[in-house]
């Protein structure tokens, strides 16, 4: 799930992060969100962000893209502090929005919202750039606790997902539905394995051989 | 009783008026599954019996003369398809509460417990099923669910959102890199926050998913093309 260029990649210590920083930002922003969610009891909310809050939690998804599109078509030059900012307010917005999803139901029974209004959205936005500022300026955290968070936060997402889908299309035994969710875990990391060594090394191959 | 062959359903899905009997809907094709919308509840709630009880004693079918073999004959032959639904839920224990007795029933339970036939009311001599079971003869029947008012059928009725604007938004949010994306899950959160309206909430959780799960397929596509420039190693 990453270019794992070491120029793009942030060091702790002497040892590079396993993801480059733009990903490293992304599945931390969603590993605190998870974090949050569940010190606060909202890993059963079933209610999406009001309106407003949730066009709020879009736009912070904005910044990221922005740096990503001006940094491809050679428009700008980006860092890694950017690219880590960038990341976690993107990642952030999709576990706030992937939480609730799977719970919701149609009929508007829903109760428990999964963020209760602005207050909470700004105390989150403040522990993703403590974080952020920790990781950049210090080398407090540990190399093995921001690697585990960070794969913490890539096996969430993809398992969230296919969790979410599953009940979305009501397919298979309802109390089964977190071992299907594994299952497609371990087969979409199978698959970008193979990916990685079929395809992606292939192109790196024929970029070497251009250059 | 001389209104049962004149009587007409509802056809849950549509709306239209069907055959009582018929078991799929001559309009719309479903098919109509009466034996479930027969719920025990709604068979109490909208009133089995005249007076409002659940079972009757034997007495009142003497009284109203409905033990009487014509009738009885008259009415299985017209309404044999409900009366069998309703002995079937009856047999599944549902129509009546067997812990409630009206009075002659409880002469009849006192004298049984007497002769040791009873044991604390758990046990009910089939004689007594066998008064009981005739209350189905009432010309008061239970009230067919038209389920016009159902959440199904609401959304049915009322599309708010035409076929042709999701199709349209789907496509925006999944060929649009980016920022069909963002316009998705706005438009997702403004459709799953509207009041009263399910069938514009299902489009856009559901929306919601497809936008995230599209943009995390357009994010690994750019990162390959990004790639795939030689000025550019990756995004």
């Amino acid at each position: 799930m990453c270019h794992q260029i070491q120029e793009r990649t942030i060091y702790i210590g002497e040892k590079p992060l396993p993801f480059c920083a733009r990903d490293t930002g992304i599945y931390l922003g969603i590993f605190i969100a998870l974090i949050y969610c569940i010190c606060r009891g909202k890993l059963k909310s079933d209610k999406i962000p009001s309106t407003r809050t949730g066009i709020l939690l879009i736009m912070l998804t904005v910044p990221m893209m922005i740096d990503a599109v001006s940094s491809y078509a050679l428009i700008r030059q980006t860092d890694n502090t950017v690219r880590l900012l960038t990341g976690i307010f993107f990642g952030m917005p999709i576990a706030l929005f992937l939480i609730p999803a799977a719970n919701y139901k149609v009929d508007g029974s829903n109760r428990l919202k999964v963020i209760d209004g602005c207050v909470d959205l700004l105390l989150l936005t403040f522990i993703n750039v403590s974080v952020a500022f920790i990781i950049l300026k210090f080398d407090l955290p540990a190399w093995w606790t921001v690697s585990t968070a960070c794969l913490s936060g890539l096996v969430f997402i993809i398992s969230r997902l296919g969790y979410t889908v599953i009940k979305l299309l009501n397919i298979g035994n309802p109390e089964r539905r977190g071992v299907y969710s594994l299952a497609i875990t371990a087969v979409t990391f199978g698959m970008l394995y193979i990916f990685k060594y079929c395809v992606i090394e292939w192109i790196m191959y024929q970029i070497g051989d251009l250059r | 009783m001389s209104n049962f062959g004149e009587e007409k359903a509802i056809c849950n899905f549509c709306g239209e008026e069907i055959s009582p009997d018929a078991k799929r809907c001559p309009y719309c094709g479903s098919i109509l599954n009466r034996e479930r919308s027969l719920s025990n509840d709604e068979v109490k709630n909208k009133g089995l019996y005249d007076d409002g009880s659940t079972t009757e004693s034997t007495g009142s079918y003497h009284s109203k003369g409905l033990i009487d073999n014509s009738v009885n004959a008259d009415i299985e032959n017209k309404d044999f398809t409900n009366e069998q639904k309703i002995d079937d839920e009856i047999n599944k224990g549902g129509l009546f509460d067997t812990n409630y007795n009206t009075p002659g029933e409880e002469k009849i339970n006192v004298q049984a417990r007497k002769e040791g036939v009873v044991g604390s009311g758990t046990q009910i001599p089939q004689e007594q099923i066998a008064v009981q079971k005739p209350a189905v003869y009432n010309n008061v029947r239970p009230m067919r669910p038209t389920m016009i008012n159902t959440p199904g059928m609401r959304a049915y009725a009322k599309p708010s959102v035409s076929n042709a604007m999701k199709v349209f938004l789907t496509s925006l949010c999944n060929f649009v890199p980016g920022l069909g994306q963002l316009v998705g899950a706005i438009i997702a959160i403004v459709f799953v926050n509207s009041e009263g309206d399910e069938d514009k909430r299902s489009f856009g959780v559901a929306l919601l998913v497809n936008s995230i799960i599209v943009f995390v397929i357009w994010a690994i596509f750019c990162c390959i093309a990004g790639l795939l420039i030689p000025a550019n190693n990756g995004i």
